[in-house]
């Protein structure tokens, strides 16, 4: 018997309708089965509802009219100083080696040999006469599309604790992450791709798979880890490619296996499990084609990978953008230089040596994302968001070098509806803690949720017998940041 | 083996009237013949929130194959605010199609084979906010087309003909309009920043020789522009105070870079081989400007 007879004889063996499913069919499944085809069909569901025999990733409609479709995050794990790069404090100068009250927190491990100048020079750029270090000198550049937040502030200052509170909203790596509730809400725009990406070159930030992760959310949400220091996508993504059978062939494998798998779904009442089985089967199929040509920046012109520059950063940058053109949801990318999983930490000992080439690491690139993504149109749509889990504070450990700082640090974001060229909230006159105007992780987050057409307080998952949401009982949607 | 199986019973076509129904209850007021060409040609066509009567389509993700005939569909549909046409095969005569899409506010027309011919039919879309050309064969001419386009407030034409004299012209009668065209990145903060800066202070060339070029010194915060004016790509690497090489990466011939660096420290410059060339000690000014030279001369 050939391939194809063998086939058709199977699907007309599984289509023969029994006479309870027929009666069903013609009643009680206009309502189910009926519905949710057509739902899946139409791609009409609502954000968060995932009916069963529905593509868990198919896109699904905002609670509003969304301001950003996508969203970057450029992840700075290890605690960016924000008086070394976006917060100017010239009165760190005046009262160097000084301890005022202001800076005398007991609860942070270390501020005993008073403030430290930053050791590099500021300048203001743009329109909005923005100040920023020498260390940002391109991204200084693109000042007048960024919107600043200088009054975040965060629950602990210990790394492990604090990115997770950036990444999932929860101290405890036991909740799903940003990225995978935004795909839980939205859905996935383009069925080649996964909705969710983490990279990072080398080191992975600490925590890792928790950064990206669904926790217990449905498996489809989860983000798909790329080590971007191989670039070559067949090493990238491991065990992407069949190497037993050809296209052809696989997908003859992989359309028989969904009828079948089809048709069993209909007689086992559209077990959502199955129908995420056959997803991440047909989508591991199609990724084969799909990827290499995302990850293949030979197509870019000469003037495009000359703006990104030669950095591993860089290169992140140039495949965010090229994922978030093809319908990936949300991207992030964290920094890494070496093996160190929270590469800001560098700023213990010497604040010159760290924060500098790790700024020069990625300073170009982030620039040139944000003007790659403004030249083709898409920063309109497309949210870029800056930061690391916790800023620096401004006195010194040793003597050249900051302790961590979680009363005040600075995030910043472009594009996707915020306000360009301005800045929101301010830290002291020294920059330790955040005084005016707060904002609170958890507000950050309901924010983002916010710009991305969802509001914070609806987007739950019930799970162990309560629901749950990103932002967990907090979360203040910070209305002045929005255009 | 498979002797016991049945022949097939029509169970399938029930299924598909059940789909079509609620297919057109829930795309209320939307062609069911247009909904399906469009999903047909890999289309999309989404209401752009929960209950709203406002309607996204989109072809630039698996519809790319879509053609001027294609947009008919389009035309067919009613309330549509968002239309993304990216790297489709349409051309100028498919936008005909969209001559009467007045509640258009967004359009994506990039990377297309559009052209001035073409953009005459959107000179009656009065509620485009929206327009993004970037990519097409658009020229100064297109540009007048849109001058009565009052709502308009982001237009994109990067890589495309038209001239700083046609963005000049439709920005005095647009003044709302923020026209996108490139950032040259290399020259952004030199011509942003707002306090004054000295011209950039030639650096020496000290050329290879059998002597090894010194160790980095501490030295204060500078900004290094290297200009590579030789015919051949060039290595930048740091000597570091330890007298360890770090690569900076490679300038093509002719190309500009801008650079964090500090006065005292020594750049070495290398062909692609890692052959020196020479070098530079930077001084202590704001900015040094530092020129490869170019051996022949």
């Amino acid at each position: 018997m050939s391939f194809r007879a063998h086939e058709s004889a199977v699907h007309a063996a599984f289509a023969t309708p029994s006479r309870r499913q027929f009666l069903k069919q013609l009643g009680a499944g206009f309502g189910s089965l009926g519905l949710t085809a057509a739902l899946a069909d139409a791609r009409l569901l609502s954000a968060g509802e995932t009916p069963a025999a529905v593509s868990p990733l198919a896109p699904k409609l905002p609670h509003f009219a969304p301001k950003a479709k996508r969203i970057i995050q450029l992840f700075m794990p290890g605690g960016p100083s924000q008086v070394d790069t976006f917060d100017y404090k010239p009165a760190l100068a005046r009262n160097a080696g000084q301890r005022p009250a202001l800076v005398d927190r007991r609860s942070l491990r270390n501020t005993r040999n008073g403030l430290m100048p930053s050791p590099f020079g500021f300048k203001q750029y743009g329109q909005c006469g923005r100040w920023v270090s020498d260390i940002f000198p391109h991204v200084a550049g693109c000042v007048d599309d960024i919107c600043f937040i200088h009054s975040m502030h965060t629950d602990v200052p210990e790394h492990a604790s604090a990115i997770l509170m950036m990444n999932l909203g929860h101290l405890q790596p036991i909740r799903p992450s940003m990225g995978a509730w935004l795909v839980y809400g939205l859905g996935s725009e383009n069925r080649n791709l996964p909705g969710f990406v983490a990279m990072s070159p080398r080191a992975q930030p600490r925590s890792t798979i928790a950064n990206w992760g669904n926790a217990f959310l449905p498996g489809a949400y989860a983000g798909t880890y790329v080590n971007i220091a191989q670039m070559r996508p067949d090493a990238a993504l491991a065990h992407l490619r069949n190497s037993n059978l050809g296209p052809d062939a696989q997908r003859q494998q992989a359309d028989l296996i969904a009828r079948l798998n089809g048709l069993h779904l209909q007689r086992s009442e559209q077990d959502a499990q199955l129908e995420a089985n056959i997803e991440s089967m047909e989508m591991a199929f199609r990724m084969q084609a799909a990827v290499p040509e995302v990850f293949d920046t030979a197509g870019e012109t000469r003037e495009t990978l000359d703006l990104y520059g030669p950095s591993e950063f860089a290169k992140g940058c140039l495949l965010a953008r090229r994922m978030v053109e093809r319908g990936v949801r949300v991207v992030q990318l964290s920094h890494s230089i070496d093996g160190y999983d929270i590469a800001w930490d560098t700023g213990h000992e010497n604040i010159v040596n760290g924060h500098a080439v790790l700024a020069r690491a990625c300073d170009r690139g982030i620039a040139a994302l944000l003007i790659d993504l403004k030249r083709r149109g898409l920063l309109d749509d497309t949210l870029v968001l800056w930061g690391g889990e916790f800023g620096r504070a401004p006195t010194s450990e040793g003597a050249r070098g900051r302790d961590h700082d979680h009363y005040g640090f600075t995030v910043w974001m472009a594009g996707g509806g915020v306000k360009p060229g301005i800045s929101y909230g301010a830290t002291d006159e020294f920059g330790l803690s955040a005084v005016e105007n707060r904002v609170h992780v958890h507000d950050l987050h309901a924010t983002i949720l916010h710009l991305m057409g969802l509001d914070h307080e609806r987007l739950t998952y019930r799970y162990s017998g309560r629901d749950y949401r990103l932002t967990d009982v907090h979360g203040r949607v910070v209305q002045e940041v929005i255009a | 083996m498979y002797r016991y199986l049945t022949p097939a019973a029509p169970a399938i076509p029930i299924l598909l009237l059940v789909v079509v129904s609620f297919d057109s209850r829930l795309q209320a007021g939307q062609s069911a013949d247009a909904l399906a060409a469009i999903k047909k040609l890999g289309g999309s066509v989404r209401p752009l929130r929960d209950n709203a009567n406002e309607w996204e389509v989109e072809f630039h993700l698996q519809g790319r194959a879509l053609t001027d005939k294609g947009l008919a569909s389009v035309a067919a549909l009613n309330n549509v605010v968002s239309l993304n046409l990216r790297d489709t095969k349409i051309t100028s005569a498919g936008l005909l199609h969209l001559k009467n899409l007045t509640t258009l506010r967004s359009l994506h027309l990039e990377r297309t084979q559009v052209g001035d011919d073409g953009i005459t039919n959107l000179a009656g879309l009065v509620n485009l906010e929206y327009l993004n050309l970037y990519g097409t064969n658009v020229t100064d001419k297109s540009l007048e087309h849109l001058t009565r386009l009052k709502k308009l407030n982001r237009l994109y034409v990067w890589e495309t003909k038209v001239t700083d004299a046609g963005v000049a012209k439709l920005a005095k009668a647009l003044p709302e309009l923020r026209i996108v065209r490139s950032v040259d990145l290399a020259k952004l903060p030199a011509a942003t920043v707002k306090t004054a800066s000295k011209a950039p202070v030639p650096q020496k060339w000290i050329a290879a020789s059998d002597e090894k070029p010194p160790k980095s010194k501490l030295g204060v915060n500078i900004t290094v522009i290297f200009e590579n004016k030789t015919s051949i790509p060039v290595k930048l690497f740091w000597i570091s105070y330890g007298g360890e090489l770090k690569q900076y990466g490679e300038l093509a011939p002719g190309a500009m870079r801008r650079q964090n660096s500090y006065s005292q420290a020594t750049w070495l410059i290398t062909d692609g081989n890692d052959k020196p060339l020479g070098y530079f000690i930077t001084t202590a000014d704001q900015e040094a400007l530092a020129a490869i030279p170019d051996r022949k001369k």
